[in-house]
């Protein structure tokens, strides 16, 4: 059934060939659809609790999206240069997107000296002379609410902060605005020594371009590696183009499906081409490299004989890899931010849509235009080339030093688990540039001269009504940014508190003592008229139930944002008090707090990925300690991913939080083709060392070509313009290298000390049910147990004339016949005679099997002959594998035994020795 | 003389040179002269704005008392009453006090402009809490607020001969026929930090008041908009607007005032209440949060039951 089902695409190849057309028709009509979203909500789970409480405040307090417009020129003062920036001001402004902008044209300077109280905002479009500016400039550099905010402490520097209509953001595409944005500054960089613009519509059009740049570069350069990979290792350009072929039909039919599910392509899933590229030509490889054994193998009728030879040894493997390959990207689905998961649910569908694509499309095309010779293979079995000196290599060691391979395996994961101990997280979005990018430079400007461009809010709020009027709850702002400012993390921050402080201080002279809350109500009051709404609602509410402290901060590392945070809600949650609720939001820190998910969500999604490879590995060598030894060859490359992350300092971030639970998918094909390999060897000799031996032979070319290829098709994603795909790239990279070290070098020497069987060998089994049934030595035996004794012995064949065992000679091996017949011929002083002609069901050379004493007969085959072979010492060495089965095979012969030795007593009662006569 | 009011005088010199153009404090009237002079298309800008003042001519004394209303951009609003004395001298001087009643927390906080005539503007602002009036003339400029408002200080001190007058293309709208008339300022008052460049007068041609006011900046953006509604004929033919509206668009900030009561009496405007001494000793504090909160609540149901007949769309 498995086989016809492996064989579809070559039995039928025209149906195979409509489907595969119809298939991406549809899907084609999918990509029109296809939309882009770099959004950071994604980043944000929909379940995080400060969600709904951060709508609240950015509605009532306007967003902490803002989009900053840095000037800075050393004659910032001068009559051209004001003006010039009044035109700034003017052409943003004129911008009908815009909703506010707030800069030295717009806020306040409140000066106060003997009986004179100023207030006014720091510029007009028409300074009157230089000597006004001058004192807009002092106005400005006196005033704590514009130094470090909107510019700089030596007044080189200023800001203005561009607010937009959330309406007009949802309308139109960061691009547009963006472009407006620049059009607008446009004319002002040939003024000012330095100006440009950070935002949100620049970083999210920015991220839209290198996304698509990406998109450009990346899947052509993977393409191209594979090919020379291929090339390379297979010598043929067919070989080289069937992965290509399913690779493009892959990436048509999953990105038509997120077309048509409205899933979008963003960061993550703009790397899925290379990533369908790298992967999914893995299962070609194999599947074309087990072609040209077939092909080397085959006498006549080539392509049929080696198609069929390919899907026979390699339907399966494929079939299982394919799955836990899927269950890999499916793991990520278990994140809680949504980036991730439409990127699980895109890229499980690209492996699943590459399998079928594989299983349909390769044996259709191989079996139809397949080369009919190869020079991989040229001694039969025996692997050349690159593969070839990977194999002796890691041979030579492993037969050499297979302890010390071990124990200096043990001690090199103990250090790399020990450097995993310095893991770190990170969620910053504008980590995800390279560092050389302009707008990462730009934005650390900013952050230089004035403030980090990240905010986020501390809001208090009462049931009382105008309760921030009353100074005992303004001294709760002062006590948090007290706080704030110990904390000596936070480039700033700005409340209502700052603002009376202000006003208070200059209605005392300017006197600096008075930088400090009025102490009664009336006084507040009365202070808070010389502010308008609009100068104070990004800071209270109108009703002055609830007032926000707004932070502006420049830290990138989430692990210790994270850890100040938590210090400072416990210190608000304090000043609060029980009257006052509190809260700390901001996207930024909601972004950074799902890092800490990230984590959880990555030790959840290996942890139930490696149960599920655990539990289908099980299933699938119907035993444990199969599961559990398959697993071992995996875990090696994750521990040394992580502990280079560790030693290395790359951080845990959207990205490399996949690497490992993808890695582990594409790994354990390898250990997985090596295992079947391992048990169908197995099942044709004795010599377990031989088997793997043989099995490494088979699957190095494959398994050598795949890790290497996947190596290069990751490492071209060092190419991608964001630090975080080229980090993904690069760790996925080495871990395909850890995992050919650990296939190659460490599965052989577990491999060698198990046997395991199957269960697809054991369910497509074909029996002689009758025979078997029947047979004494599968007495008492359930079907599944005779399946699977019969599995852990050997199958031999033998042609009419051969002789199965030669009296005289020592032999440890008992054989039941399946099909044929055998003539029993004992010599006695030169004279043979057949003693006895055997058919199937029945068994011989048992006395060898327990005693090693000379066999006593000639067993000849009369017909051809299919027969199992159960070998003493074998059974013994399988006992710890299978004890039942062979403890119930040993019991049996035990009775075949018995009776054998009744019938002889029978034989000798009714013709005693003549000495007894 | 309990609530006299004084009769329009046309012709007068004094007032047609020092009309403010902020009719929101400072009351207009007009004669119903209707049929010859609103189709005149000879008329000039200047000529259409000499004929607003002289048919509405300006009291020397008034005395108002208001609520204004403060409305964000998310539509909460803040309420506040105040009383407002204005008088001018026989030297010209425009005095302007403005007291706030309310809140209580602000009751007794007043704004305090004197400007000479052809000399300079100096403003005092006086907050009981600190006990202290400060001179606050200096400096404002754009974006300027008067205590919270939407209103500039320009707005309330800026004088006819200020400005000039250039006559648009008549509108009509809502079927009314309209006068549009810039006035732009004259280039020895623009280094005065003007808030805004040119404003846009919209007026009545049956009656000469100007019904609305458009603002634009240096830069020719129109960025608020003031209107008047509830229009009276006060008396003969004198036209007031019992409820103000500035509309600051790019603020997103509305400030409305209803004028609750207003007398034309120099009993009601003595010269002593514009002392800084009359101040500092409190005796302008007066009336109760309770009288004004019932103040409030009138006006509140006034105002909701109100309709904006008069309001000039776009």
């Amino acid at each position: 059934m498995f086989f016809r089902f492996f064989m579809l695409g070559a039995n039928h190849r025209f149906i195979t060939f409509l489907f595969l057309v119809l298939i991406t028709v549809l899907t084609g009509l999918g990509l029109p659809r296809l939309q882009v979203n770099t959004s950071f909500q994604n980043l944000i789970p929909d379940t995080h609790p400060d969600k709904p409480i951060y709508d609240r405040i950015a509605l009532e307090f306007g967003s902490d999206n803002h989009t900053i417009v840095y000037v800075r020129d050393e004659n910032l003062w001068s009559e051209e240069k004001v003006a010039a920036l009044g035109e700034l001001h003017h052409a943003l402004e004129g911008l009908d997107f815009v909703n506010q902008v707030e800069d030295l044209f717009t806020l306040r300077s409140i000066r106060g000296s003997e009986g004179k109280i100023n207030s006014r905002v720091i510029l007009t479009q028409t300074p009157k002379d230089q000597a006004a500016i001058d004192q807009a400039r002092a106005d400005a550099l006196y005033n704590p609410l514009i130094v470090g905010n909107i510019l700089s402490r030596d007044g080189t520097v200023t800001a203005l902060l561009v607010s937009l209509h959330q309406n007009d953001i949802d309308k139109r595409s960061d691009r547009q605005i963006n472009q407006a944005l620049e059009q607008a500054i446009t004319p002002a960089r040939n003024v000012f020594q330095a100006v440009f613009q950070v935002g949100p519509p620049r970083i999210h059009a920015e991220l839209k371009a290198i996304l698509l740049d990406d998109l450009k570069l990346l899947a052509p350069l993977s393409a191209m590696v594979l090919v020379v990979a291929i090339l390379f290792f297979l010598r043929s350009g067919l070989a080289a183009l069937v992965p290509l072929l399913t690779s493009g039909l892959s990436i048509l039919w999953t990105f038509g499906m997120m077309g048509w599910t409205n899933i979008p392509l963003n960061i993550l899933s703009a790397m899925l081409p290379s990533l369908i590229v790298v992967i999914g030509s893995t299962e070609d490889t194999h599947m074309i490299s087990a072609y040209f054994q077939g092909v080397s193998q085959a006498d006549k009728n080539h392509r049929r004989f080696a198609t069929q030879f390919m899907m026979k040894h390699l339907g399966v493997p494929i079939l299982l890899t394919v799955l836990t390959t899927a269950l890999g990207f499916a793991s990520n689905t278990f994140s809680s931010m949504r980036i991730i998961q439409t990127f699980a649910v895109a890229s499980t569908f690209a492996i699943l849509a590459n399998g079928v694509i594989t299983f349909l499309f390769v044996p259709m095309s191989l079996s139809l235009i397949g080369p009919t010779r190869t020079r991989i293979f040229r001694n039969k079995d025996q692997v050349v080339g690159l593969p070839g000196m990977f194999v002796r290599l890691f041979g030579f060691s492993k037969r050499c030093f297979p302890r010390s391979i071990l124990l200096a395996t043990a001690i090199l994961c103990a250090f790399f688990v020990y450097q995993c101990a310095k893991l770190y997280v990170t969620n910053d979005p504008l980590s995800y540039f390279q560092k050389d990018q302009p707008l990462v430079q730009d934005t650390q400007r900013i952050h230089r001269d004035l403030a980090g461009m990240k905010t986020f809010f501390i809001t208090l709020a009462s049931d009382k009504e105008k309760a921030f009027q009353e100074p005992r709850n303004l001294e709760r702002l002062v006590t948090i940014q007290t706080f704030l400012k110990k904390q000596e993390i936070f480039d700033g921050s700005i409340s209502l508190a700052d603002h009376l402080s202000l006003v208070n201080r200059e209605f005392h002279r300017g006197d600096p003592t008075y930088f400090k809350i009025p102490d009664r109500r009336n006084l507040v009051a009365q202070y808070l008229m010389f502010f308008h709404r609009r100068d104070l609602e990004r800071y209270v509410s109108h009703d002055f139930r609830r007032a926000t402290i707004v932070v502006r901060h420049n830290v990138s590392d989430s692990s210790i944002l994270n850890q100040y945070i938590r210090e400072l809600k416990e210190v608000v949650a304090t000043a609060a008090g029980e009257q006052m609720t509190a809260y700390v939001v901001g996207e930024n820190l909601m972004i950074n707090a799902a890092a800490e998910n990230l984590m959880i969500a990555q030790v959840k999604s290996l942890g139930i990925l490696l149960c599920v490879i655990f539990l289908i590995t099980s299933i699938m060598f119907t035993s444990f300690k199969g599961g559990i030894i398959s697993l071992i060859p995996n875990l090696i490359p994750i521990i040394l991913m992580f502990g280079t992350m560790g030693l290395l300092k790359i951080p845990l971030n959207p990205g490399t939080a996949m690497v490992a639970v993808i890695a582990i998918g594409i790994a354990v094909d390898g250990t997985l083709h090596l295992f079947f390999r391992y048990n169908e060897l197995c099942r044709r000799t004795s010599d377990y060392e031989g088997a793997v031996y043989t099995a490494v032979q088979e699957e190095a070319t494959p398994m050598v070509t795949t890790s290497l290829s996947l190596a290069l098709g990751f490492g071209i994603l060092l190419f991608s313009n964001f630090t975080i795909i080229a980090q993904f790239g690069a760790l996925s990279a080495a871990t395909m290298l850890f995992s050919l070290f650990a296939n190659l070098l460490i599965t052989p020497l577990i491999m060698s000390r198990v046997r395991l069987v199957g269960i697809y060998q054991i369910l497509t089994l074909k029996l002689h049910k009758a025979i078997l049934e029947t047979s004494p030595l599968f007495q008492g035996m359930t079907n599944y147990q005779i399946r699977k004794a019969i599995l852990i012995s050997e199958l031999n064949e033998f042609e009419p004339g051969e002789v199965l065992i030669q009296q005289g000679t020592v032999g440890r091996s008992m054989y039941l016949i399946l099909s044929g017949k055998v003539d029993v011929v004992r010599q006695t002083e030169g004279i043979k005679k057949s003693v006895a002609t055997l058919t199937p069901g029945q068994v011989f050379g048992e006395i060898g099997y327990i005693k090693e004493i000379q066999r006593t007969a000639d067993v000849r085959a009369l017909t051809h002959v299919e027969m199992l072979r159960f070998d003493y010492r074998k059974l013994e060495k399988d006992l710890k594998f299978f004890p039942y089965i062979v403890a119930k095979l040993n019991f049996n012969i035990s009775c075949i035994l018995g009776e054998r030795l009744a019938d002889a007593y029978d034989v000798m009662d009714k013709h005693p020795p003549l000495l007894d006569k | 003389m309990k609530g006299a009011e004084y009769k329009s005088r046309t012709g007068t010199t004094v007032f047609n040179r020092l009309l403010t153009l902020m009719l929101c404090f400072f009351s207009l009237a007009s004669a119903p002269c209707l049929a010859d002079i609103g189709t005149d298309k000879a008329m000039t800008g200047r000529g259409i704005m000499d004929e607003v003042f002289n048919r509405h001519e300006l009291f020397p004394y008034a005395y108002e008392e208001q609520t204004i209303i403060l409305t964000d951009n998310a539509d909460y609003q803040d309420v506040r009453k105040v009383r407002r004395f204005s008088r001018i001298e026989r030297d010209n001087t425009l005095k302007y006090l403005l007291i706030f009643d309310y809140p209580a927390e602000i009751r007794g906080v007043a704004l305090r402009v004197i400007r000479q005539h052809k000399g300079p503007v100096t403003c005092g602002i006086y907050l009981p809490a600190v006990g202290e009036e400060f001179n606050a003339n200096e400096g404002y400029g754009r974006g300027s607020h008067v205590l919270g408002t939407d209103f500039a200080l320009e707005d309330l001190t800026e004088l006819l001969s200020d400005f000039q007058y250039v006559r648009m293309p008549d509108q009509t709208m809502a079927k009314i026929v309209y006068f549009v008339v810039d006035a732009f300022p004259r280039k020895d008052t623009i280094k005065l930090n003007k808030v805004s460049y040119k404003h846009r007068h919209f007026i009545r041609q049956d009656n000469f008041f100007i019904i609305r006011t458009d603002y634009f900046d240096y830069h020719g953006h129109f960025f608020k908009r003031l209107t008047r509604h509830d229009l009276k004929n006060v008396s003969g033919n004198m036209w007031r607007a019992n409820m103000i509206l500035m509309d600051n668009q790019r603020e997103q900030h509305k400030t409305l005032i209803k004028i609750d009561r207003r007398i034309f009496s120099q009993d009601y405007v003595p010269p002593e209440i514009f002392t800084t001494a009359w101040l500092q000793a409190n005796k302008h504090i007066q009336g109760t949060t309770d009288h004004l909160s019932r103040e409030i609540l009138r006006f509140s149901r006034e105002y909701q039951g109100n309709t904006t007949d008069d309001t000039i769309g776009d």
